[in-house]
């Protein structure tokens, strides 16, 4: 069991670790979208500081990890997912009938806090005709375009795809 | 002919895009406008994206797009989620305009 002294220690070490790790990778994002140029204009400042002396508020999260080998495999069920919702929807918006039966579903996820269930969340809203619109503990509620669609399995589907691309760690205040 | 695959994606495109905003204009709630703007707007930029890399000259021309692409679906995900929160705890889901 650590002690509280040094728990607060570990947990500046981390705040410490990723406040370098966005100062790196916000720089690396601003020289390649500006393709190599722009690194002394003051706005590379401002943007690159402001982002990250955000996570030094921002509370600590979970680490995670990702499994490469998964990663493939949900790359390809995420396109598909996108193209099918976009069409679904684009059908809907332009159809003269426009058919609609908007309601709301709940779900309760399995997945822990963190970057997973924000990840699947994220992800839900461009699935076709679903929109994560809460979160209470881990019951998510859902809006959904057309309440006819097979909407829990899909959920589901998303969930074990999710699942198996993320490692989740510990909590940050066990150790570390 | 990869002109012509190009322009045909980013046609294809501006359909969605065009699909979107139709949605936005038609549907009759908060929700449904969200529906409408996110995932028809991130399938068609994504279609964008896709014709403008087959005109890509360069890998690091390539990476920037496919970089744009994702930092647009990660804000329209969070700001998706954002307003629809928001629209929730003002008004529950018996918002109806």
């Amino acid at each position: 069991m650590p002690s509280v002294s040094t728990a607060r220690f570990s947990r500046r070490g981390a705040r410490v670790r990723r406040f370098v790790a966005t100062l790196v990778l916000a720089a690396l994002l601003w020289w390649v979208l500006t393709e190599g140029q722009g690194l002394a204009s003051p706005f590379f400042w401002l943007a690159v500081l402001g982002a990250a002396g955000a996570t030094l508020v921002l509370p600590l999260s979970r680490p995670f990890g990702l499994r490469p080998t998964a990663l493939p495999r949900f790359a390809g069920y995420f396109l598909r997912a996108s193209v099918m919702g976009g069409v679904d929807v684009a059908r809907r918006a332009l159809s003269p009938a426009m058919p609609l039966e908007p309601g709301f579903v709940r779900y309760t996820t399995s997945l822990p806090h963190g970057a997973a269930l924000t990840f699947f969340m994220a992800v839900i809203s461009l699935l076709p005709g679903t929109l994560s619109v809460r979160l209470q503990g881990r019951l998510l509620t859902i809006h959904v375009l057309d309440t006819g669609l097979p909407i829990r399995e899909s959920l589901e589907a998303l969930e074990s795809h999710v699942s198996r691309v993320f490692v989740m760690g510990p909590r940050p205040e066990d150790d570390r | 002919m990869i002109q012509g695959m190009s322009v045909l994606l980013i046609l294809a495109g501006l359909v969605f895009f065009a699909a979107g905003s139709a949605g936005m204009l038609r549907f009759p709630d908060v929700y449904t406008r969200l529906h409408a703007l996110t995932k028809a707007d991130n399938l068609g930029l994504g279609l964008v994206v896709l014709g403008l890399i087959l005109q890509a000259e360069t890998a690091a021309f390539v990476i920037k797009l496919l970089i744009i692409w994702a930092l647009v679906l990660v804000a329209g995900a969070a700001a998706c989620h954002l307003v629809a929160q928001r629209a929730w705890s003002r008004f529950g889901a018996k918002e109806e305009r």
